[in-house]
């Protein structure tokens, strides 16, 4: 029961380019703020606790981007104060604050993407370009985890054996490589194992006349991702017919412009709304539907 | 109507001056269940990929070998042959390709160059077939080493092959693995027709699906023919005989004109219609087990005097602060001198309970102790030298160096109980040494620490019955000299071969323990062949050594 996590990937990253590209280029206070808010509902119900226990160290971070902008720009009118004989201004606080706003969206929307976006996803992406490289890292993804777990058994065995010890950095070093080099040897043989179970399917590395592997992915274009696409594409062109005419265009320096809120900015808003909310609002309403569901039952 | 024919085959790898195949000759009717079996380094792996053109070996070839009737070299250039012949080989992990189970099934017919839309619908039907439905969306990194074997024998049957070679599948699985993975070959070739050739060493599950069994030994074909009758061929090689199944074992053990019983009831309809049961027990054995009872209940009452050498008191684990425990509570002693197995299902925790005892995980509550003193309490790795010794389950991880020479170091003396001759192997890599050679030149660098106590972590994994034997005298050996051994096993033939005590665990802990002889005969389902064959006509007999010598006494 969700629906981003069922969309096709080209559906999905084409989604992701639009927001994230509108939230980094379009440098405008209203939008910025209807973009944090869309990306932080939406990771916030994607991932839940786990995005709550990294949320101080984000805000510290933004924080002290909001804070370096007035301290190094000192463009504006409006001074607040002095420090080290520097005039601190209102207009560069304002952009850094909006910059952290930026940079804290963006954040968040990477985090629900990269929950979103499993590696299935992007070597489906990237196999669009390139079949041999989606294949290679498909083989490269199966053998991390094994390379990581031989390593691990490896250095636990040799520490029963008391041929490494971790008295010292140094000769927990020399462990270290001493593995390492074996692993190598092991990576070796593992290689000759795979490559006759590839030839035992099938597998040819080399060219050969009227021959074409073919490629299997488990996703479908659906009408939902069609519609998604159409869509995200009319209220991405709204709102950017918005910016390129300059209706809400919005200026920090040197005084920062009004923000005006009249029949025709509120369509870009709305239409930039409507784009950046809609996955936590879809999320929701699942989430609600579903518990109709199972009281129905 | 044959459908694979081998016809004078000689092979001679080009390092070597003597031939590894012998002018072999044999034929295989479409429809047959085949295992070849023979000692380790006799040739049958040579054979089976001599078979599947893709993964010959490199070599001097003579002979045909001819698949339905054509010869399989004239057909390399296309594909077809490499659909219809599937290979599936050792080891689990090193034959899996992708990173998940779907793409992984789908390998084979990407190769193959079909749409789309097939390769959906052949994927779907093999998944739902194997079962393999619950996690076909997962990583292949996440799966058990049984999961791991039915995925490559599943993706070698999307292809959908009319002949299955497999080498050794299932070595490196636990027993209740393998026997599934058996039972699923066993249901391709009755429901499939599907014409198998399976090299094995562990014969007691597959001696009763197979129709005909191939027995090879120094590149030459001994003997081919029903299970029942290649028993005599067998019984005369020493290496051999160890791998059949009890039953055959027994009847061997004699001289009757018929033939041989292969299966559990089989055996156990043989004892009773050929053999009395006047000796119910064996006499020397009931006195030992007396000897054991007593031993056991004077342990709590002078446990201040006999000293424990490993202990676990109370000990919890987990790996991950949000999971469950894997050691919940577990408490168990060790007695010095002592051979204590610890016997359980797959992924219960024995392994994980193994590490715990060496200090190599450590646990968040409980204590451990060796001789008494807390495992913390040894400093600098005092711990490692000259008292505590593992022996890990992968014994690969054993080995640093490029040669088993280096790897024991120059001038190496042979620990006593080690009666193994390692003079051969010096040069070789220690990747390159079949199973069980490993695991004894494993165990050999192990020893050099020259420990008090002993652990082993599944010691019998992917090696034959003969090395299996020889670690039971080893170990027997090792014991005389004093050492206390751990062992953690999946094996029950083994366990009952060496062990002193016998624990069952599960759940987090030690639910029972006992001796060998009444651990087993306590259990109705958890137990030996030759107990479950012997079960109610004789008593606490749990070895085919011992159902043989209770026979003996029982001849009418």
């Amino acid at each position: 029961m969700n629906l981003f996590k069922r969309l096709h990937p080209v559906t999905l990253a084409v989604y992701f380019i639009l927001v994230t590209g509108l939230t980094m280029f379009v440098n405008q206070p209203v939008l910025l703020m209807l973009s944090l808010c869309g990306s932080f509902l939406f990771v916030l119900l994607l991932s839940g606790r786990d995005f709550l226990a990294y949320l101080p160290y984000t805000f510290l971070l933004l924080l002290g981007a909001a804070v370096i902008n007035p301290m190094i720009n000192h463009n504006g009118t409006t001074i607040l104060f002095f420090l080290n004989q520097r005039a601190i201004t209102k207009e560069a606080l304002v952009y850094g604050c909006f910059m952290a706003v930026m940079l804290a969206a963006v954040l968040f929307w990477f985090q629900s993407l990269s929950h979103l976006m499993t590696s299935d996803k992007w070597l489906f992406l990237f196999g669009t370009l390139t079949p041999r490289l989606a294949l290679v890292l498909s083989m490269a993804l199966r053998y991390i985890p094994l390379f990581r777990l031989q390593f691990q058994k490896i250095t636990q065995t040799q520490k029963a054996m008391g041929a490494i010890n971790e008295d010292s950095y140094r000769s927990k070093g020399a462990g270290s490589l001493k593995v390492f080099s074996i692993m190598v040897t092991w990576s070796l043989e593992n290689a000759i194992d795979t490559a006759d179970s590839m030839r035992a399917r099938g597998f040819i590395d080399h060219h050969r006349k009227n021959y074409q592997r073919s490629r299997f992915n488990n996703y479908r274009f659906r009408k939902v991702d069609v519609i998604m696409l159409g869509v995200s594409l009319i209220l991405t062109g709204i709102t950017a017919a918005g910016i390129m005419s300059g209706t809400i265009e919005f200026t920090y320096y040197p005084v920062c412009s009004k923000l005006l809120f009249d029949r025709n900015t509120m369509i870009s808003y709305t239409a930039f709304g409507i784009l950046v909310l809609f996955p936590a609002v879809m999320e929701i309403k699942e989430r609600v539907q579903w518990i109709y569901y199972k009281s129905g039952m | 109507m044959d459908i694979l024919q081998v016809r004078d085959v000689t092979f001679r790898y080009p390092t070597c001056s003597e031939a590894v195949l012998n002018s072999l000759s044999f034929r295989i009717t479409k429809g047959e269940f085949i295992v070849l079996c023979g000692e380790t380094g006799c040739g049958k792996t040579t054979l089976l990929r001599l078979l599947k053109n893709e993964l010959a070996p490199h070599g001097e070839r003579k002979g045909r070998i001819y698949f339905e009737g054509k010869d399989i070299e004239e057909e390399t250039e296309e594909l077809p042959l490499t659909q219809k012949i599937g290979f599936v080989m050792q080891r689990p992990e090193t034959q899996i390709v992708t990173d998940t189970v779907w793409h992984e099934l789908a390998f084979g017919l990407e190769n193959l160059g079909l749409p789309t839309s097939l390769i959906r619908r052949r994927v779907g039907e093999m998944a739902s077939y194997f079962g393999i439905g619950e996690w076909f969306d997962k990583r292949t990194s996440e799966l058990s080493g049984g999961q791991k074997q039915l995925l490559n024998l599943a993706a070698v049957m999307v292809m959908q092959p009319d002949l299955l070679i497999l080498d050794e599948p299932t070595a490196q699985l636990d027993p209740i693995a393998a026997a599934d993975f058996i039972a699923t070959l066993q249901k391709l070739n009755r429901e499939f027709g599907l014409t198998i050739l399976l090299s094995e060493h562990r014969l007691e599950d597959v001696f009763p699906v197979a129709d005909r069994i191939m027995v090879m030994g120094k590149g030459e074909l001994l003997c081919f023919d029903t299970p029942g009758k290649v028993g005599s061929f067998m019984n005369q090689n020493e290496k051999l005989r160890l791998s059949m199944p009890c039953a055959m074992r027994v009847f061997h053990a004699f001289s009757y004109p018929m033939e041989s019983p292969v299966t559990v009831k089989e055996g156990r309809n043989f004892i009773e219609e050929f053999f009395d049961n006047k000796v119910v027990s064996l006499p020397g054995q009931h006195k030992k087990a007396k000897v054991r009872n007593t031993d056991h209940g004077l342990r709590q009452e002078i446990a201040g005097t006999i000293r424990p050498a490993l202990e676990l008191h109370e000990v919890c684990f987990r790996h991950q602060r949000e999971e469950e425990d894997v050691l919940h509570y577990t408490s168990f002693i060790v007695q010095e001198n002592e051979v204590y197995c610890i016997l359980g299902g797959n992924a219960s925790g024995k392994s994980t309970t193994l590490r715990v005892a060496a200090g190599v995980l450590h646990p968040y509550s409980g204590r451990v102790s060796l001789f008494g003193r807390k495992l913390s309490a040894y400093k600098a790795g005092s711990l490692y030298k000259n008292n505590l010794a593992m022996l890990p389950q992968d014994v690969q991880t054993v080995f640093l160096k490029n040669t088993v020479r280096e790897e024991l170091g120059e001038g190496y003396v042979q620990p006593y109980g080690l009666d193994f001759d390692f003079a051969r192997l010096l040069d070789k890599h220690p990747y390159d040494l079949s199973g069980g050679e490993q695991q004894l030149c494993a165990l050999a660098k192990v020893l050099q620490q020259n420990p008090r106590v002993l652990l082993l972590d599944e010691p019998t994994k992917g090696i034959d019955s003969y090395y299996k034997s020889r670690l039971i005298e080893i170990i027997h050996q090792l014991k005389a000299e004093g050492m206390t051994i751990l062992i953690v096993t999946h094996d029950l033939e083994f366990a009952a071969g060496c062990s002193d005590r016998c624990a069952l665990f599960f759940h987090g802990e030690i639910t029972s323990e006992d001796a060998p002889g009444d651990f087993f005969e306590g259990n109705n389902f958890y137990t030996t062949a030759a107990n479950r064959m012997t079960r109610n006509l004789y008593e606490k007999i749990i070895t085919a050594e011992e159902a043989i010598e209770i026979c003996r006494l029982n001849i009418k």
